[in-house]
């Protein structure tokens, strides 16, 4: 007999979310998070804006030692598995901790540590051989991103599988996808899941000034994030986090638990193309979707909502857009489709666990987020985005999609259980 | 006053692709289209950033869009050479 996965706990640390409601208010309410990069100088950059995680490390619950010894990506992990946890109510140590598992997604790991520890070690770059009197035992942890899933098996007393899953800017969706795997395959019953990436430091801001990837209305930050828009000229880089409990269906009822939805299927791809360079028919999302939605059992007909990688940049939008019509018909034009990235930014690897977490608040809520900032749609991108303002919608079936540099392309759907039940 | 020619053009691209692609480039070149030569956006970004470093030339966002051959490259970057080069 086939296992279902279940969503039984959403943890969230997003810009201007810090926590799963805050987060969900800034969703509906169309606000955006994006504004000029705070944690250093950004002038001599080319895109300066980031969204940042309103929070300082010190009022929250971290204790000193994991202040110190920790890297903000792995902050923003503990933070949301702390709350995912708690909003699932399941108590990890009455079970079998064979049977949990953990699967982070992150793309650029501890680089924001690293960077900071090579300065202080190469004294500014000056030691290639770097001194070792400046030595962190913390070292390892920076440049090692195994360490994000190590460190919530640790807080968690989880002892089946961990791992991270580093496919780029699709990590968070696969990261999810994965431990889905896992409960269906009967290698565990509850998985602590999701994906954070705390990017927003020089030398990751450079890597994508020199590919051009990020927006430079640098005189409008607010407004700087605008997916579908004729106008729209790049991302904005955001750090964040989501961490959710995924449950076996069964487990789950066992213990009165509550289900926000049930993810149905997962599918990943790889266009072998290029590494940012996308086909313009998006036939490889496509079939990430289809492959999806065959998972599921699903028409494209039951998708009640798209959550798009929507990611802002000229080509992805394009891309996507091609995509939902192949993989969707007819039925890509009669569905809202919509983007986060306009109001929480683009956190790389961690942005798919937090679009998984909205999809899921989405269904639980009954109401489409907006994409933020959309005035003006670009011709070719001809569908119904949920421009400024959140609908109300009842939810049944829900699909998210991801594309990350390298060519990674995946899609998870996710259902309101009973699945088919309308409220 | 030296200028920026297919000579200057040919080292920039000889030490961003290590000199494997750069053969090929020659006068009957230079009006093909960066794409027909193999030569993606990531290549030509370097190009020009290593341009913009060496021949303190700037290169905005904006004009690459019109960069599309060696000839209209290397045609942009002589015309905006610093007056004390």
């Amino acid at each position: 007999m086939s296992r279902t996965v279940a969503i039984t706990g959403i943890g969230v640390m997003a810009p201007s979310g810090v926590g799963r409601k805050a987060f969900w208010d800034l969703l509906i309410s169309g606000r955006t998070a994006t504004r000029t990069i705070t944690s250093f100088d950004p002038a001599r950059f080319r895109s300066r804006m980031a969204a940042e995680v309103d929070f300082t490390a010190e009022q929250s619950t971290l204790t000193p030692r994991e202040l110190r010894r920790l890297d903000r990506a792995a902050q923003l992990a503990v933070l949301s598995t702390r709350e995912c946890l708690e909003d699932s109510g399941i108590e990890l140590d009455t079970l079998d901790p064979g049977r949990i598992g953990v699967s982070v997604g992150t793309a650029v790991g501890g680089t924001t540590s690293l960077e900071r520890e090579y300065l202080v070690l190469s004294d500014s770059g000056r030691l290639w051989e770097v001194d070792g009197s400046y030595l962190s035992p913390h070292l390892y942890d920076a440049f090692v991103p195994s360490s994000f899933a190590a460190e919530i098996a640790m807080m968690t007393g989880a002892e089946g599988p961990a791992a991270v899953v580093s496919t780029g800017c699709t990590s968070g969706i696969d990261a999810v996808g994965h431990a889905r795997d896992l409960i269906v395959e009967g290698t565990v019953d509850v998985m602590i899941a999701g994906g954070t990436d705390a990017p927003v430091s020089p030398i990751a801001v450079a890597c994508f000034d020199a590919i051009k990837a990020t927006s430079p209305r640098n005189d409008d930050p607010e407004h700087a994030s605008r997916p579908f828009d004729r106008t729209r000229d790049g991302f904005v880089i955001a750090e964040g986090a989501a961490m959710l409990v995924l449950e076996e269906l069964e487990h789950a009822r066992a213990r009165g638990a509550h289900v926000y939805a049930v993810i149905d299927g997962h599918a990943s791809r790889c266009n072998a193309f290029h590494m940012t360079g996308l086909k313009p028919d998006g036939r490889e999302m496509a079939d990430a979707i289809t492959s999806a939605l065959d998972e599921a059992r699903l028409a494209p007909e039951a998708v009640d909502y798209v959550n798009a990688h929507g990611s802002g940049t000229k080509q992805n939008d394009r891309h996507e857009t091609a995509a939902f019509k192949l993989a969707l018909g007819e039925h890509a034009y009669r569905t809202p489709v919509s983007s986060i990235k306009s109001m929480v930014g683009h956190s790389l690897g961690a942005i798919g666990s937090i679009e998984i977490a909205a999809c899921a608040l989405a269904i639980e809520f009954g109401a489409v987020p907006p994409t933020a900032n959309l005035h003006e749609a670009d011709p070719e991108c001809d569908l119904d985005y949920v421009p400024l303002e959140a609908r109300p919608r009842d939810l049944g079936t829900v699909l998210t999609v991801g594309s990350g540099f390298g060519g990674f392309q995946s899609a998870l759907v996710l259902s309101r259980e009973p699945r088919g039940v309308r409220v | 006053m030296s200028g920026f020619t297919l000579t200057e053009f040919r080292k920039v691209v000889e030490a961003c692709l290590e000199g494997a692609d750069a053969a090929a480039l020659d006068e009957s070149a230079v009006d093909t289209d960066f794409g027909d030569l193999g030569y993606d956006s990531l290549v030509v970004y370097e190009i020009a950033m290593r341009v913009q470093d060496e021949y303190r030339v700037t290169i905005p966002d904006e004009a690459f869009d019109d960069l599309r051959t060696p000839a209209a490259f290397i045609a942009y970057v002589d015309a905006g050479l610093p007056a004390d080069r």
